[in-house]
């Protein structure tokens, strides 16, 4: 096996990952709607990965490849037709290979895929045997000959990248191309610059000098053509060649660095820390203006203004370097959906919207829970089997929608189904059942009220349980996980029509809007996407009942009152003439501190150890004069009187 | 030759360790300096409503949230005065963590072999916490043993006694 430098590890695993999803996505395209094109393209996918793992000197994954690529191009030839038999055999392909380039990224042990090889062998030799055919394509004929191609893309090329998938095309029309550098991927992803070498096996010598004339009569184009010599490997070339190209292309060419999340996360403090002097400076500065009104104070207004624009702007910057396209999650949806849908005898088809969407790496784990379990609800709770949904005149295939989008600082994530929808009926039975509702309190309850006990924890539908979805954890462990990251969950559901869930979630997780409260004589923060209302108890209608308890009527709303200090069990530090209404779980609660300072921006720094098991608090953030103000979490508080 | 002489320096540090030498009470201890990566004066500790008892609070180190053990109340020897105290920032497993000292008395360089094991004269729960003891100016000083001084055990320890 050829010795792979680290870079050029990395540089292999990131174009076979792009690849394995290309086919894995373009697969289960295939089962739905299969077109030529598709299928060409598939087989490029195929072929590219072969080519990529054979000049790795990965002889197996290339034969696996190799093998997927027959079979494609059976179907492509028109001798083989599209079966779910056949697309499971090429997702488990898809598997193997995944599971290879991990394993060669983590330097462990290499899974042997000679039995999958020779399944699929066996496969296509049971079909070559039934229509009986010599002609193979991907095959050594004695007048083959291998041609490097550098192909130099002239500056004056408006578009680069078109030009260099235009030559990409043009040869692989001429023949097979067995190494090419940038790769399609990047190509297409526009990141070609001014060089595109390729190796490409061709029949013979006329159709070179053809795809030489047709390369070339694009005038932005300089083609150097060095045909191979005989007997030459072309695992030699294309190592000789990558060699020339590293030394060759300059640091610069690299378009992306690969930094660990901690360096970023460090590099985000750092930042943090610089929020927090600019505002003592501009304090500073201000100090200075009133006790000295000439030019001096003028001169450092300006500066301060200029500095602080750029910390925000490097703030802005940095967060955005944390954020990924949703498309990290939703890539392993439609394969999901297959799988469920297929294990319950249902017909689903999926949409996928807004994937170029970002949101903060931080929060991408806990998005993906929720997002497979209300897509495993879908599937399982919603969408009705072929039969019922032809009888109740509906598509036989059901519908879910993914869509992602960015409002106002957050990110909307909506799951849509056209399914049987919920039945407010059967929640308001099971919640009577459950002692959660009394019949009156039921009869009484709206059909979007009663729909919200779902997320009562505990609480699931579905007369039997299914393997799919379980029992146990439902609805309210998505709403948890919501919580967890700041986020809320909205669900609609019409009876017959279907069921839409709105997750509405944070950009990002280490800089939050908070509200700043006194108590105990000191300030601490709530995050502001709990607080709802900030008012003046004085004015405020307040009911003591009997024990003690205090209820606060808000336009007719009783909602109960806490003391914020007693909930954290600190002595308060003066009178507590200011309610902030909170959103704890599901309920409104009002909490009564002893003043609010104002509404900032702060940045989440962790306890440390060994406090970072706490419950009450998410963290703690620095103000603008150095002090420290503890960050209450409201859903991990503990109410009690 | 110079390479034999580093190999003996290199042999020589192996048997020597520097520790630091602090006072609790009157009472001399030590951690391995290692596990010290300074000492800082420290007047606004943010005290943190439901913490172990031993937790004194929170202090801003340069930017970084800290959280500072009153080692008194740690050790069973005490209780810090709040207003204003001297911190010992370790360095335990990439974390840090401030112990509270009322005085740094130096920085020794020991034998390792002049630090013993310590008797059954301290209770258990005491004893786990104390890597060894040696004898420094004709005194004894307990050298602690900086990664079980906080472990998850004392944590659980501390817990409980507060439930």
């Amino acid at each position: 096996m050829v010795e792979l430098s680290q870079d050029e590890l990395e540089l292999f695993v990131t174009e076979a990952e792009e690849n394995i999803a290309n086919l894995e996505n373009g697969l289960l395209k295939l089962e739905r709607e299969g077109d030529a094109a598709l299928v060409a393209e598939l087989f490029r996918y195929a072929h590219t990965l072969k080519g990529s793992a054979g000049a790795a000197g990965l002889v197996e994954m290339s034969q696996l490849a190799h093998a997927m690529e027959n079979l494609l191009d059976e179907v492509r030839n028109g001798k083989r037709n599209v079966t779910s038999e056949l697309v499971d055999t090429l997702l488990e392909c898809v598997d193997v290979l995944r599971a290879m380039v991990l394993a060669l990224r983590d330097g462990e042990k290499q899974p042997d895929p000679s039995l999958l090889v020779r399944k699929l062998s066996a496969f296509s030799e049971e079909q070559r045997n039934q229509s009986d055919t010599s002609d193979q394509k991907v095959s050594m004929s004695s007048g083959e000959i291998c041609a490097t191609l550098n192909i130099f893309i002239k500056p004056e090329c408006q578009m680069p990248s078109a030009r260099a998938f235009q030559a990409y095309l043009i040869m692989s029309r001429y023949g097979e191309i067995t190494f090419l550098d940038p790769p399609v991927s990047e190509i297409q992803a526009g990141r070609a610059k001014y060089r595109l070498v390729a190796q490409v096996k061709l029949p013979d010598d006329n159709s070179l000098s053809e795809m030489e004339q047709e390369l070339t009569r694009f005038g932005d184009l300089v083609v150097e053509v060095q045909r191979q010599k005989d007997g030459q490997k072309i695992s030699e070339i294309v190592t000789a060649q990558r060699e020339v190209e590293t030394s060759a292309a300059p640091q610069a060419e690299l378009q992306s660095v690969r930094v660990s999340i901690e360096q970023m996360d460090a590099l985000l403090n750092l930042v943090g820390e610089l929020v927090i002097e600019r505002a003592r400076l501009e304090r500073g500065v201000r100090k200075v203006a009133e006790l000295n009104g000439n030019g001096i104070a003028e001169e450092l207004q300006g500066v301060t203004e200029r500095v602080s624009r750029i910390v925000s702007q490097l703030q802005e910057a940095l967060t955005r370097t944390r954020m990924v396209p949703l498309n990290v999650v939703f890539a392993r949806f439609p394969r999901l959906v297959r799988e469920l849908a297929r294990s319950m005898n249902k017909r689903v088809q999926l949409k996928i919207e807004g994937e170029d969407t970002e949101i903060d790496r931080a929060l991408v784990e806990k998005l993906n829970e929720c997002l497979v379990h209300l897509i495993r609800n879908a599937i399982d709770h919603g969408i009705e089997p072929p039969d019922e949904r032809t009888a109740a005149g509906k598509p036989p295939e059901g519908l879910i929608e993914i869509s992602a989008s960015q409002s106002e600082g957050s990110v909307i994530v909506v799951v849509r189904d056209d399914g049987r929808g919920i039945d407010p009926n059967k929640i308001r039975r099971k919640a009577m059942e459950r002692g959660l509702l009394t019949e009156e309190q039921a009869s009484s309850l709206n059909d979007d009220d009663a729909i919200q006990f779902i997320f009562r924890s505990g609480f699931s539908t579905k007369e039997e349980v299914s393997e799919v979805s379980g029992r146990g954890v439902g609805m309210d462990a998505v709403k948890a996980a919501m919580e967890q990251i700041g986020g809320t969950i909205d669900l609609h559901s019409q009876i017959g029509a279907g069921t839409t869930v709105t997750l509405r979630l944070p950009l990002t997780l280490a800089i939050i809007p908070a509200l700043l409260v006194r108590v105990g004589g000191r300030l601490f923060a709530l995050p502001m996407h709990s607080v709802t209302e900030v008012l003046d108890l004085q004015r405020s209608d307040i009911q003591e009942i009997g024990t003690g308890e205090k209820v606060l009527v808000l336009r007719g709303n009783p909602l109960p009152l806490f003391s914020l200090a007693k909930l954290l069990g600190i002595p308060n530090g003066g009178t507590e003439g200011t309610g902030v209404i909170v959103r704890q779980q599901e309920k409104l609660i009002a909490m009564s501190v002893e003043g609010v300072k104002g509404k900032d921006e702060i940045v989440i720094k962790p306890l440390g150890y060994p406090l970072h098991n706490l419950r009450s608090f998410i963290g703690a953030t620095i103000l603008g004069d150095g002090s420290i103000a503890l960050i209450v979490d409201l859903n991990g508080l503990t109410i009690r009187r | 030759m110079p390479q034999v002489i580093e190999e003996k320096q290199e042999q020589k540090e192996k048997q020597e360790r520097n520790i630091v030498v602090f006072r609790l009470n009157g009472t001399p201890f030590a951690l391995d300096i290692q596990n010290v990566q300074e000492i800082v004066q420290q007047s606004d500790i943010v005290s943190v409503p439901g913490a172990p008892p031993f937790i004194l609070g929170i202090v801003n180190l340069r930017g970084r949230i800290m959280a500072v053990v009153d080692t008194k109340r740690l050790l069973g020897i005490g209780e810090t005065s709040t207003d204003k105290v001297l911190v010992m920032v370790a360095q335990i497993d990439e974390r840090l963590v401030g112990f509270t000292v009322d005085e740094v008395e130096q920085v020794a360089r020991i034998a390792s072999d002049a630090v013993e094991p310590v008797s059954n004269l301290i209770s258990s729960e005491e004893t786990r916490k104390i890597e060894g003891v040696l004898r420094l100016g004709g005194k004894l000083v307990l050298l602690l043993d900086a990664n079980r001084l906080l472990d998850e055990e004392t944590l659980e320890a501390a817990m409980s006694q507060q439930h």
